[in-house]
């Protein structure tokens, strides 16, 4: 092994096989999950004409093989707009965290572009796929939160139902978990299709 | 942006060699034609438009960024 540049690391062998079995061993992965770059290739002559190559190796991304990360990055590459992602894999979702100079367009108008992604992305892959960028998740959830739970105690204090706009499952869920933990106080979905609207109410009207 | 909308087309679909993408240049606007196999309409069109909804987004945020409107057309290859 020569230098370290990150998780990237050079590896010098006398040939392509003796210096990717060089990183198999320094990365204790085997080569299917490698990358690797040929940097050089060198011819000795010291009476004897031996030859040397320098790759760099680094590991996978163990998610990097998922068709829509595949997809991403092919993606991206056309997309006019300046982005970058990462990926994890988590309790069986992938999550792509976007950053970059653009990445205030993706979360403009309630984070549209950002959702788009989402909704593309998973419709080519088998696993669940969620985007994220600058904890817009954390803060639409917290928001969101905030909200309806001012909205629960105008209920319970005039005692007049209120009806909240359309919503799609995942804003629902967040709506049903902080509503109820208004004691005293209860949701309900209506309507039909994939958004819908909420209705708080006391827990007593729905007796 | 015709590579990119095949692209996410060809992604979508189960007959990816019939999507083709046409462009129609305007002073302002260019307009995307998307063609498909019939039984791939469903695919790039989505439940309640959902997936032809997010791609016109996609291309929105692509057209911010270029100062151009693109206008995606979907359109049944007899």
């Amino acid at each position: 092994m020569l230098k370290e540049k990150n998780d990237k690391q050079e590896f010098l062998g006398r040939n392509l096989e003796d210096a990717i079995s060089l990183a198999e061993e320094a990365f204790k992965r085997p080569r299917t999950q490698l990358n690797y770059e040929i940097v050089a290739e060198k011819t000795k002559l010291f009476g004897i004409k031996t030859k040397e190559i320098v790759i760099i190796a680094w590991p996978k991304d163990a998610t990097s093989d998922f068709p829509a990360a595949k997809f991403l990055s092919g993606f991206l590459s056309l997309f006019p707009l300046e982005i970058n992602y990462h990926t994890k894999a988590k309790d069986d979702i992938l999550y792509f965290i976007f950053d970059g100079p653009d990445k205030h367009i993706l979360l403009r108008k309630d984070g549209a572009l950002l959702l788009a992604f989402q909704h593309i992305l998973n419709k080519m892959s088998d696993k669940k796929v969620q985007t994220d960028c600058d904890f817009f998740r954390k803060r639409k959830e917290k928001e969101l939160r905030e909200y309806v739970q001012k909205i629960a105690r105008h209920v319970y204090e005039t005692g007049r139902n209120e009806i909240l706009d359309y919503m799609n499952p995942y804003e629902r869920r967040i709506v049903h978990i902080a509503v109820n933990q208004i004691p005293g106080m209860t949701t309900e979905s209506i309507d039909n299709g994939f958004l819908k609207r909420i209705k708080i109410h006391s827990a007593k009207a729905q007796d | 942006m015709k590579e990119l909308v095949e692209m996410i087309a060809k992604a979508l679909v189960d007959i990816p060699e019939k999507v083709q993408v046409s462009q129609l240049e305007g002073e302002q606007t260019t307009i995307l034609e998307l063609k498909v196999a019939p039984e791939d309409l469903g695919k790039v069109i989505g439940k309640q438009g959902r997936t032809a909804r997010a791609i016109r987004v996609i291309l929105g945020a692509a057209g911010m960024k270029l100062k151009r409107r693109f206008n995606l057309e979907i359109i049944e290859k007899p």
